[in-house]
């Protein structure tokens, strides 16, 4: 009996475990799907990022961004989170170009905006 | 065969990345079509050979680590290592070698990733690999032996924590070259790193650079009964395209037979980001 309930125990805990892994890993991946190709009419766009934890980390969003055609300028504050994308006159980036730049730099897009 | 011992407690399969303690492997890994520089010099003193035979060694390390990002979550590096080694005779007198030891190439994967907030994340990779029979005489192992693990990473403000294990499975006869955990036994390695950010106490739009204070905890248990652990103290400098590092490591448990016991570790190591 105390056997079983151990069993039983360890079991709901892996698919616990399961459960929580594969939500969480859905989430950072599917960070990008909401932002379509519109061109970006605005000189410039601002962008939520989580998970940028150190300097080295966030000089891969920096880089990502800048591999843009159109981007002249990426200014970061990873405090906030906040990335200020500055964009050449006649630039024509889109939202998912953005979305996609922050997904191949391996953090989490929360939030785009233009003003 | 003389048995040498170099304490080397860099995981062979080590991705040169950020918020990354010396000696301990992290689940971050450089972004996708983007290159990581990692390199590493350590001086490692030993103690006495099993047989008597040599009274102590030095050994000067030059630890190369290239990755490169294949996509988000997926990154290749390869791992070599030149080295420099001192032994004292007993009986007098000193020889000195060099060599390379065997080079590594392996895949880390990072399925679950969990970005709490601008700087908080939680990470978890697996790493997979294999060290190639390329090193120089007897550095090298002659055999191909593969290896695999898992990198778990929290960052919670100034806070970071890394854990990480690898087995590596050593199939050749047993050639010993010196290099703790290519014995001729199986090894485990598991590593545990505590990484404070010393300043800035919080990241503004500012902020350009950060320094760490590290601590690790370096283990490496051999199936053949060794067992050995390095822990020690280290500051880590991260500004946006390179950092700097510098550990000391000393044994805290060495409980060593087969080879030569491990007396001090110190590293100092250069990261790019390109």
């Amino acid at each position: 009996m105390h056997a079983n309930s151990t069993r039983t125990y360890l079991g709901i805990t892996v698919l616990a475990g399961a459960a929580f892994l594969a939500g969480c890993a859905t989430t950072a991946s599917t960070a990008h799907g909401n932002h379509g190709e519109e061109v970006i009419t605005t000189p410039t766009a601002t962008l939520v990022v989580h998970g940028m934890s150190c300097p080295l980390c966030a000089n891969n969003v920096d880089a990502q961004l800048m591999d843009i055609q159109g981007v002249r300028s990426v200014d970061l504050d990873m405090g906030s989170g906040e990335v200020k994308v500055s964009f050449e006159q006649g630039a024509a980036v889109t939202h998912a170009q953005l979305a996609r730049a922050i997904e191949r730099s391996g953090f989490t897009l929360v939030g785009l905006s233009t003003p | 065969m003389r048995r040498k011992t170099a304490l080397v407690l860099l995981a062979a399969s080590a991705a040169a990345s950020a918020q990354e303690a010396t000696n301990t492997p992290a689940a971050t890994q450089p972004s996708q079509g983007k290159w990581t520089l990692r390199e590493k010099f350590q001086y490692v003193r030993s103690g006495a050979q099993p047989d008597g035979a040599v009274a102590g060694t030095e050994k000067v390390l030059a630890n190369t680590i290239v990755s490169y990002g294949l996509a988000r979550e997926w990154s290749l590096t390869l791992d070599w290592t030149a080295l420099a080694a001192f032994d004292d005779r007993d009986a007098g007198g000193s020889d000195r070698e060099y060599g390379l030891y065997d080079p590594a190439v392996s895949l880390k994967w990072r399925p679950f990733q969990w970005d709490l907030g601008p700087v908080d994340s939680v990470r978890l990779a697996f790493i997979g690999g294999l060290e190639l029979p390329l090193g120089t005489g007897e550095f090298s192992s002659h055999s191909w032996d593969p290896f695999a693990g898992a990198v778990f990473t929290a960052i919670l403000g100034r806070h970071g924590f890394n854990a990480a294990t690898q087995y590596k499975f050593n199939t050749g006869s047993g050639a010993a070259i010196g290099r703790a955990g290519d014995t001729g036994d199986d090894a485990l390695r598991y590593d545990l790193a505590y990484l404070f950010r010393l300043s800035p106490s919080a990241y503004t739009a500012d902020t350009t650079a950060a320094t760490y204070l590290t601590f690790e905890v370096n283990g490496l248990y051999e199936t053949g009964g060794d067992h050995e652990v390095i822990v020690g103290p280290g500051l880590l400098y991260e500004a946006r395209r390179f950092a700097l590092e510098a550990t000391l490591g000393l044994p805290l448990i060495r409980d060593v037979d087969h080879r030569q016991r491990t007396n001090l570790v110190l590293t100092a190591g250069v990261r790019f980001l390109f």
